[in-house]
């Protein structure tokens, strides 16, 4: 069936089947690979996309959903001229990635989260970001990070 | 490999028609974050009916003294709602509970109905909200009182030519009102074991028309009907909820699985019970 994405601000015009998941479509047929197969049944995060701003894991989501929504990538988060989205930069400044594996997706929800409650309680950023998992940090520095980036916006 | 259609009306009525001419070979979907682990859409034939954008299905209303949640509201919609944090804040809790953001933001209310899990985090506050499902079909629509709806663990009353359109309660001033639920982590998590309480206070201070439910500890979420005959009248002592923990004991059917022990779930809700209490004990 043919399709339109709109995938960071750019249109896609597709030929899906109704079974293809979102998360596929986006490594493998419009390469952007910063968003991560984890576990393929919503339970580690490691493919949140933003939906019309809300994050959701893209390994259920199908493809032919996504039509008709804005859909936001951890590409999308880079400037036009390059420059880090505010949580990125917190998080290399911080050293809130190990392995990396689960980055991004840390990084689109933080982003969601900060859009949604601006300035949140160290209690919020960790409700917010309840759905994304990493096994390697202890998550420390990653709280730090987004509280980083509070500081950052509020600049 | 068979041929699937998908399909995404934006009304009820084709949805409905479709559903009386093809109920049988038609795969429902609305936030998949069920569907989508369960089964291998691949292997599936027939239409699989997209229901998240049908209209008459979103939103959260008041209509004669009930509200009305339409079944494709996200649990992170009826969180947010402010009519269900005032007149439900047991369901607003449970719908944080599911999960986290990335779920709450796909999963409906008439999915997780629909899905008939025995460990669905919105069903026990339902129950005790007094809850009626609505299902329509191109015939016309019937309400049933939510204990009557499910029949086991994943198996509703609902036929295939049916949908489930919206779940209503009546607005009541519950003073006493909470949902506990306990899994393996604090989010991302089924529960063990889940309790949900709603009472009203009358001017003595005893409780007054107790609903009392249990999730994750039998085949269907369960009415704890003793429980709540037990705390109708009284004031909420430490004896007395020590008390109702014990009768609500013998009200949960736990098994042993993946999640947890018989014996432990039994611990767990009378746990679940007094802790929910501890705002509200007196004496």
């Amino acid at each position: 069936m043919r399709i339109e994405l709109r995938v960071n601000g750019r249109a896609y015009p597709l030929d899906v089947e109704p079974w293809e998941i979102l998360l596929y479509v986006l490594r493998d047929r419009l390469r952007l690979t910063g968003t991560k197969y984890g576990c393929g049944d919503g339970e580690c995060g490691a493919c949140t996309v933003l939906l019309d701003g809300k994050p959701m894991n893209a390994c259920l989501i199908l493809a032919c959903q996504a039509e008709g929504a804005e859909v936001l990538t951890v590409e999308g988060l880079v400037s036009a001229g390059g420059g880090l989205h505010r949580v990125q930069q917190a998080f290399a400044d911080l050293g809130a990635v190990q392995c990396g594996y689960c980055t991004p997706g840390f990084i689109v929800s933080a982003k969601a989260l900060l859009d949604q409650i601006p300035r949140p309680t160290r209690q919020q950023v960790k409700q917010g970001l309840a759905g994304n998992l990493c096994r390697c940090t202890g998550y420390k520095k990653i709280f730090e990070a987004v509280e980083a980036a509070i500081l950052e916006g509020a600049r | 490999m068979g041929r699937l259609e998908y399909v995404r009306p934006a009304g009820l009525a084709p949805a409905l028609d479709l559903l009386a001419r093809h109920g049988g070979r038609t795969t429902i979907i609305a936030g998949g974050t069920d569907l989508l682990v369960q089964r291998d859409l691949r292997k599936v034939e027939g239409y699989l009916l997209d229901v998240g954008s049908i209209r008459e299905l979103r939103g959260i209303a008041e209509e004669d003294g009930q509200i009305v949640i339409g079944a494709s509201v996200t649990h992170a919609e009826v969180e947010a709602s402010p009519l269900i944090r005032r007149h439900a804040p047991t369901l607003a809790a449970a719908c944080a509970e599911v999960g986290g953001e990335q779920i709450q933001n796909r999963g409906t209310i008439g999915g997780n109905l629909a899905n008939a899990s025995p460990a669905a985090d919105s069903v026990p506050p339902l129950y005790t909200l007094r809850a009626r499902v609505i299902l329509g079909s191109r015939e016309g629509w019937r309400e049933v009182p939510i204990p009557e709806f499910f029949l086991g663990p994943g198996r509703t009353v609902r036929r295939p030519t049916e949908l489930v359109t919206a779940v209503r309660f009546p607005k009541a001033i519950l003073r006493i009102a909470f949902f506990l639920k306990l899994g393996q982590r604090s989010a991302q998590t089924i529960a063990k074991a889940s309790v949900a309480l709603a009472a009203a206070v009358d001017s003595a201070g005893h409780l007054r028309d107790v609903r009392v439910s249990l999730g994750s500890v039998g085949p269907t979420v369960i009415d704890a009907r003793g429980t709540a005959a037990f705390l109708e009248g009284k004031a909420p002592t430490k004896e007395v909820i020590l008390e109702a923990g014990r009768i609500l004991q013998g009200e949960a059917r736990p098994i042993d699985d993946i999640r947890s022990t018989q014996e432990y779930r039994r611990e767990l809700v009378r746990a679940l019970l007094f802790k929910g209490f501890l705002p509200y004990l007196r004496g």
